[in-house]
């Protein structure tokens, strides 16, 4: 049978169904098989489908001549990881600097460029442990933040940077950072010594808020689990899994079938919070961050009464946690958000240019049963006092519970007008039941 | 459009008028054996009764000749593949030649380099060395493949 009369083009029908292995075993066949499958569309749809590439550009990021010769560079890079993983990854980081690139490019300045297999090595001979595999990809790919990033306005600038994102309530403000690898190794010891583990332990350092609340991550390399710090981690090393268990897979295993570990599938969760809207920006005073409280339902209930529209959701807050304390195990951080229609306040079809705050009525629930129920003046002090059209007022506080399940509810008091000079009788304004759940994903 | 080589033909008799004997007409197709010819007829009969059976559901034409062509294939000898495709590509038929370059796909899949020679029945006609270098560059390529 003779293929040598058959045409280039159906030699290319051919081959442009092949994988791209299989188009590399062809072109080792006979001189005309190698010319067809070499042929470059071939090798930029593979790069376009693998790699997300529309221009051949190296791992180290320079042109390459060909898409053919990207490809194969791309693939002598990874040898040493098996390809469906090194895939994976690099879609991860694609979907997060995409998101970064797009609505928080001050952020995406401050990731650095992966490091090189010599250095991963060195940092594992340091800290004596294995890297799982995904995580020594992540790092491949993107070697965390840098944390002395040029700060923008005023000293809090810089550190508000951080991929994770974070959460403030009263005194109490995180934003977490992902750690360099030179940053992990230097961390590593002196914290692992003061938590009061063996200096054998495999735990490392690999995210932690750089602010001055503390909040700390640790992956554990044989078991490929990340933890956060509660409140007892100086004294009991007491720490919380951040991604179901049950997720994490053949981490150190090569020939594995799918290798997950908890670095990442806990930024994957992290990338499709942000592009779900999950999680967004906020900006505060001038300062944007990643802020951590969820603005869509069923985490954030929304309730509009006579024009007044309150929005309110909750976080978990692990570093306050304190799993010896049957009464306050958990706690959590509520953002309350309101805002006044353009319309103004309407009520029985009465409009009025304005209304303020006066008290607030609050139901917080440990499962179903009724922890506290009580009425109060002002919002932590303050009477916000809602114009039509503006921002919204925004204020954080928080709560313990007893246990991992749980929900606010309640409402407000308001009077048209002003309560110097109030317009007509005060009116309940409805915040909608938001639940308390400790999540499966702890950012 | 199928088998356009004959239409061609056709059309060039139709130019040339003469209308009547068509049925009888003998079309000269020297680079097709008969047997790769009678598959290939049987094909797009096929396809065109599925599609005359399924005539405005295009889903329906497609999953139905998809359930034919997986028949088809196990009748066939991979062998039988190359002559198929060349007889496909002679007679310019679009359809059956894109079926059967993906067959040929399916067949050499993860297999290796000596199988795909024996396949397409090619010998090697690289320079002394050259096969070499090639599998040096292509590596990353060589692991996982099926044993011949």
């Amino acid at each position: 049978m003779d293929l040598e009369t058959v045409g280039g083009l159906v030699l290319h029908t051919i081959l442009s169904n092949l994988t791209p292995k299989d188009t590399a075993i062809a072109a080792c066949v006979s001189n005309k098989l190698k010319s067809s499958a070499s042929e470059d569309i071939l090798w930029s749809k593979f790069c376009s489908q693998e790699l997300d590439l529309n221009e051949p550009i190296d791992p180290l990021g320079n042109p390459t001549p060909s898409f053919k010769a990207c490809y194969q560079a791309w693939r002598e890079a990874f040898s040493m990881y098996p390809w469906p993983l090194v895939m994976r990854v690099k879609k991860c980081w694609g979907r997060l600097k995409n998101w970064l690139s797009i609505n928080f490019p001050e952020a995406e300045a401050t990731l650095r460029k992966g490091v090189s297999e010599v250095e991963i090595q060195e940092s594992e001979r340091i800290l004596k442990v294995k890297l799982p595999l995904p995580t020594r990809i992540l790092y491949r790919f993107c070697d965390g933040q840098e944390i002395n990033a040029k700060k923008s306005s005023g000293s809090a600038g810089g550190s508000l940077l951080g991929l994770i994102g974070g959460y403030s309530y009263y005194s109490h403000l995180v934003n977490v950072f992902l750690l360099p690898l030179n940053e992990v190794v230097s961390n590593t010891k002196p914290i692992i010594r003061q938590i009061g583990f063996s200096s054998r332990s495999k735990y490392i350092v690999v995210a932690f808020s750089h602010t001055e609340t503390e909040k700390f991550f640790f992956l554990n390399c044989t078991t490929g689990q990340l933890h956060v710090g509660t409140v007892n981690l100086a004294t009991e090393g007491e720490m919380i899994p951040c991604v179901p268990n049950a997720l994490i897979s053949s981490v150190h295993d090569s020939n594995g079938d799918q290798q997950q570990d908890a670095m990442l599938l806990w930024l994957e969760e992290h990338a499709r919070r942000l592009e779900n809207g999950m999680i967004k920006l906020r900006e505060e005073r001038g300062t944007r961050s990643i802020s951590l409280f969820p603005e869509e339902p069923p985490f954030c209930s929304t309730a509009i009464t006579n024009g007044v529209k309150v929005r309110a959701s909750a976080v978990f807050v692990p570093e306050i946690a304190d799993l010896q304390n049957e009464n306050a195990k958990y706690t959590f951080s509520y953002s309350i958000r309101m805002s006044l229609q353009r319309e103004g306040c309407v009520i029985n079809g009465i409009p009025f240019s304005s209304c303020q705050l006066n008290w607030r009525h609050w139901i917080i629930r440990a499962n179903d049963h009724v922890e506290s129920d009580f009425n109060a003046e002002a919002v932590i002090g303050k009477y916000p006092l809602l114009l039509p059209g503006e921002r919204e007022f925004v204020y954080e506080s928080c709560t313990p519970l007893p246990t991992s399940l749980g929900s606010i509810e309640g409402s407000f008091t308001f009077v048209p007008g002003r309560l110097a000079d109030p317009k007509g009788a005060p009116f309940e304004v409805e915040v909608a039941r938001f639940p308390l759940q400790l999540p499966d994903y702890i950012f | 459009m199928k088998f356009c080589a004959v239409k061609q033909y056709f059309d060039d008799e139709n130019n040339n008028n003469i209308t009547s004997g068509a049925s009888t007409t003998m079309i000269p197709l020297p680079n097709v054996e008969s047997h790769p010819l009678a598959i290939l007829i049987t094909y797009c009969k096929k396809h065109l009764k599925i599609k005359a059976n399924n005539a405005d559901n295009k889903k329906e034409t497609e999953k139905e000749m998809e359930q034919y062509e997986q028949e088809l294939l196990k009748k066939v000898m991979p062998q039988e593949l190359t002559e198929l495709i060349l007889a496909a590509n002679y007679l310019n038929f679009k359809e059956a030649l894109d079926f059967f370059c993906r067959a040929v796909a399916s067949a050499i899949q993860n297999k290796s380099i000596e199988f795909v020679r024996k396949f397409f029945g090619l010998e090697s006609d690289f320079e002394l060395g050259e096969e070499e270098k090639l599998r040096e560059e292509f590596a990353w390529s060589f692991e996982g493949v099926d044993e011949d």
